[in-house]
């Protein structure tokens, strides 16, 4: 029964998900056809109108909007974005060349986000209105009001620039440098899978500075909310009942610090996927080669395909991040597992 | 023993020999150092070997900031100023902290009002109460759940190895309870603290509960502790009754002696109350004071009938008016 | 939030007073400076900051030109002043046009519920499923590159978020005596949402108004340091960082650094202020 009940909630929740892309999907097609002049999107601004006309006949956008949408879902799941207008290939493999670049970027700026938020919440909530809550408060605060792209040129001015630590802000790699055999598409796994480690060493240093600004900009709401969640449970009837029972400090702080994780975990998962659609602005001062860069050089060529493309695979992950989110809760919490039935 | 030793015991430990617990001068404030609010006033207790006490008295007393203190849980901003808790002839107000981790679920042990809210919500009763026995005796994973089982099934929990495996939210009123005593007689810890054990549980339920522990107390000749506002729980559980208010023991002695005889005009209201003459409905007017506002005379005597002036001057010393019962009250 | 029920015509010169009474903090402060900065900037800037001179080009801060000059010689202290105009006025404008279309329909669906709170809850919901920025680019892409379109997409970006919350905040009020009481008495639903749910639910929407406003500002910089929503050479904080950025590297910071700083300045007091609202309504 368990395991019917299982694939059922998850089975609803994949069609939730499904759904909401579906009204994503909706958007985009809105905002591009009826709003927008799709032909001019292809196109860019400089067509002449004649050029408009036969494209706009060639390509089916003068039929009624109804079969353009029809036609639009149905290329959409099959997979076919577009092509872009700059290159001619097609959209879907150009994003799957960049996406490897920016899933390395966001999933380095969540693990170094998470190892600076978790450890200080915790600590932040053993002593409230400490020096290290007061401190970690103050960084929190300051993380997330300065703008992130301004932040990554800070770090480069003067971990590149001043004390020479870190490279020059070109890429994922030394310029002219050979990138290891394509196994992941993520440079630093690659290299690390192909025994190069020269190469896994200098990508890594290409990965500090964009991971740490990511990290720092996009991560303070794990802060707040990790220590507000243990300072709850470090007050609650069960942590008391805990050490009135003899059990040692770092139990009764487990106890705590495990159900703190429900709402901390889902938080990251949700911050993951809004890391992911949001690196617009950091690939672009780093020259990171991922999608945001990507959208980014795509609409400074006016070529719009890519832009739709992007705005679509950003807006599925954020939506599978949510449904992660929920399958961490349950995974954790038993009372959650029950309140489905 | 030292002069200092003699001093420290309580004015109570005549009514035993050897008792296992006693407390003796006891003050529980919070607040700013320099001017401190007194929770608990000097507060004297006595629990001798096997022996059933009740501690009762309205809300806000202080009888479970007297549990605390004992184990030596005091919530965040409260403190233990003075006053000595001897266990087993150890003070607990000096022992060292690991001292008292061993003794806190080993040999003190606690049984909450709200029993599924003082339960970890994401790990199994069974493990729970599995990892408290494994923490004190130091037995095998395996020996230590079987003994969970064992003790859930002579507590009356049906099916204790399935239900071990259930999480504290599929545990309602009576069973919550059972589940919260095993935890607390894992360990066959000498004395046993209820606090408020069958508050906000349905009235038949209630009665189960208290045979629940009438018997497995009794079985583990541990000492049992129970604190309540009901004076009805206490008479049918309790050897010796102690009266607590707003800080302050106020009547002692064995609960024949203290219920038919009572010494104290609170404990004479209490048990009007409960038992109120026909067709009456009896209460106490007024209320208990806020810690703080208490002045240097009785603490009652704001709304006891019997109030004179050198009530509300000084507060009277615990005098043992008859044997082995004591009061605190300046009229006979 | 205060226990009693708060109508529109309750906003007596001593409410008014005492709410005004803890705007001395260092937020507000810092929010009036840039208010008249914004206002004086023609009045306090030293140089035109579009006045190009080729001869002064990317000079270090000096007592001539206190935050140095850029790649055109333009004086980057002025450039910073006016530019205040730019970021805040679209920040503002785009925070206040979503709070005039996002607030009343959010009201609206909170009181009402049914299918009507459902559809814009729903959409609320997609909309905010496509990540802010590449939700802007494909505003651009579709509509083109103006500052017009700029204030749009922060209003578009901001409406779901005041709807949600509106809703949130009306929904338990709706329930409440002095609310079935005016509903008995006759009054149409739209006057009941202004004259009596709105007052009472103005203190979390107007704090999250300021930190709308604060994001606004990052949004709008960030946007601009991608060229988007700006006319070159007009200043504008984003911009002008997006122009020194090449020239970290070489050493030049102050280019990108002076306004990268104002911009972190006018969003920690935005931020401030809106916390600060929002803890008076906590208690």
């Amino acid at each position: 029964m368990r395991r019917g009940f299982w694939l059922r909630y998850l089975g609803r929740r994949l069609l939730a998900a499904v759904l909401a892309l579906f009204g994503v999907a909706v958007i985009v097609f809105v905002v591009t056809r009826l709003l927008g002049d799709p032909v001019e999107l292809i196109l860019g601004q400089r067509a002449t109108p004649e050029q408009a006309a036969q494209l706009r006949a060639q390509l089916g956008y003068d039929d009624p909007l109804p079969q353009q949408f029809v036609r639009y879902l149905g290329d959409l799941v099959q997979g076919d974005l577009g092509v872009s207008n700059y290159t001619q290939r097609a959209v879907t493999d150009e994003i799957a060349d960049r996406f490897p670049a920016t899933l390395e970027l966001a999933l380095a700026g969540m693990f170094l986000g998470l190892l600076w938020t978790i450890p200080l919440g915790v600590l932040a909530a053993q002593r409230p209105g400490g020096w290290v809550d007061r401190v970690s408060r103050a960084i929190a605060e300051f993380g997330l009001a300065i703008p992130n792209f301004f932040f990554g040129l800070l770090l480069i001015l003067l971990f590149a620039y001043v004390l020479g630590w870190a490279p020059a802000p070109v890429g994922e790699l030394d310029i002219g440098a050979t990138p290891p055999p394509r196994a992941t598409g993520m440079v630093v796994v690659d290299a690390l899978l192909a025994g190069d480690f020269s190469t896994f060493w200098s990508a890594l240093k290409y990965l500090a500075l964009p991971a740490v600004t990511l990290a720092v900009t996009s991560c303070p709401p794990i802060l707040a909310l990790t220590r507000t969640s243990m300072i709850t449970a470090l007050r609650s009837d069960y942590v008391r009942s805990a050490r009135a029972f003899g059990l040692p400090q770092r139990t009764v702080r487990w106890y705590a610090l495990k159900n703190s994780l429900v709402p901390v975990l889902t938080m990251s998962a949700m911050t993951f996927g809004f890391l992911v659609g949001n690196t617009v602005l950091v690939e672009t001062v780093f020259s990171w080669p991922g999608v945001g860069l990507y959208s980014v050089q795509s609409m400074q060529r006016f070529d719009y395909a890519p832009v739709l493309g992007v705005v679509l695979l950003g807006s599925a992950i954020y939506i599978l991040a949510y449904l992660l989110a929920d399958l961490i809760s349950m995974a954790i919490d038993p009372r959650v597992r029950e309140g489905q039935t | 023993m030292s002069v200092a030793q003699t001093q420290s015991r309580s004015v109570l430990a005549g009514i035993a020999d050897d008792p296992l617990l006693e407390i003796s001068g006891l003050v529980v404030e919070t607040g700013p150092q320099r001017r401190p609010i007194e929770l608990l006033r000097s507060i004297e207790l006595a629990i001798p070997r096997g022996a059933r006490v009740g501690v009762v008295g309205e809300s806000g007393s202080g009888k479970s900031m007297t549990a605390s203190a004992i184990l030596g849980v005091l919530p965040d901003g409260v403190r233990a100023r003075s006053g000595t808790i001897r266990f087993d002839g150890r003070d607990l107000m000096t022992l060292p902290e690991r001292e008292l981790r061993r003794i806190r679920g080993g040999e003190i042990s606690l049984v909450s009002q709200n029993a599924v809210a003082s339960l970890n919500p994401l790990m199994t009763v069974g493990a729970q109460i599995a990892k408290v026995c494994r923490e004190h005796t130091g037995v095998s994973k395996a020996e230590a759940w079987a003994r969970t089982v064992e003790l859930l099934d002579a507590l009356g929990i049906p099916e204790p190895d399935v239900r071990a495996r259930s999480y504290p939210h599929h545990f309602s009123g009576g069973m919550a309870q059972r589940v919260a005593i095993a935890m607390a007689l894992i360990c066959s810890p000498q004395l046993v603290i209820a606090d408020e054990p069958t508050t906000g549980l349905d009235a038949t339920i209630q009665a189960q509960v208290l045979e629940v522990i009438d018997g497995s107390v009794k079985a583990s000749g541990a000492a049992l502790l129970l604190i309540s506002h009901d004076l009805a729980v206490v008479r049918a559980m309790c050897d010796i009754v102690a009266v607590v208010y707003a800080g302050s023991l106020l009547e002692y002695g064995p609960a024949d002696e203290v219920l038919n005889r009572p010494l104290s005009p609170y404990t004479q209201g209490l048990i009007r109350c409960m038992d109120p003459p026909e067709g009456e409905i009896a209460f106490i007017p007024g209320r208990i004071p806020e810690p703080g506002t208490l002045g240097a005379g009785c603490p009652f005597a704001e709304r006891c009938e019997q109030a004179t002036d050198a009530c509300r001057a000084q507060q009277p010393a615990l005098r043992q008016l008859r044997p082995d019962h004591w009061v605190s009250c300046h009229h006979e | 939030m205060s226990a009693e029920p708060v109508t529109a015509a309750a906003w007596t010169p001593a409410r008014i007073g005492s709410r005004l009474r803890p705007l001395l903090t260092p937020y507000w402060a810092l929010l009036l400076l840039f208010a008249l900065v914004a206002l004086l900037a023609p009045l306090i800037a030293p140089y035109d900051p579009i006045q190009a001179d080729l001869e002064a080009k990317l000079l270090p801060p000096s007592s001539a030109h206190l935050f140095g000059t850029d790649e055109n010689g333009m004086d980057i202290f002025s450039r910073v002043l006016y530019a205040t105009r730019t970021d805040l006025v679209v920040a503002v404008l785009g925070v206040a046009l979503a709070f005039v279309v996002g607030v009343p329909i959010g009201a609206l669906c909170g009181y009402l519920g049914g299918w009507l709170d459902e559809l814009f809850n729903r959409t609320s919901e997609i909309v905010q499923s496509i990540p802010l920025f590449l939700f802007a680019l494909m505003i651009f892409a579709a509509l083109g590159n103006s500052k017009t379109i700029l204030v749009a997409v922060v209003a578009i970006v901001n409406i779901p978020i005041f709807l949600k919350l509106t809703r949130s905040v009306v929904q338990p009020i709706k329930n409440q005596d002095y609310i079935a009481a005016a509903r008995l008495a006759g009054q149409p639903t739209s006057r009941i949402v202004l004259r009596h749910v709105l007052p009472n639910t103005l203190g979390p929407i107007v704090s999250q108004a300021s930190i709308s406003a604060a994001y606004a500002i990052q949004i709008t910089a960030g946007l601009a340091f991608i060229g988007l929503g700006v006319e070159l050479p007009h200043p504008e904080w984003g911009s002008m960082i997006q122009q020194g950025a090449p020239l970290i590297m070489n050493g030049d910071w102050w280019v990108s650094v002076f306004p990268g700083l104002a911009v972190l300045l006018a969003v920690v007091a935005f931020g401030g202020i809106g916390r600060q609202i929002a803890r008076r309504y906590d208690r």
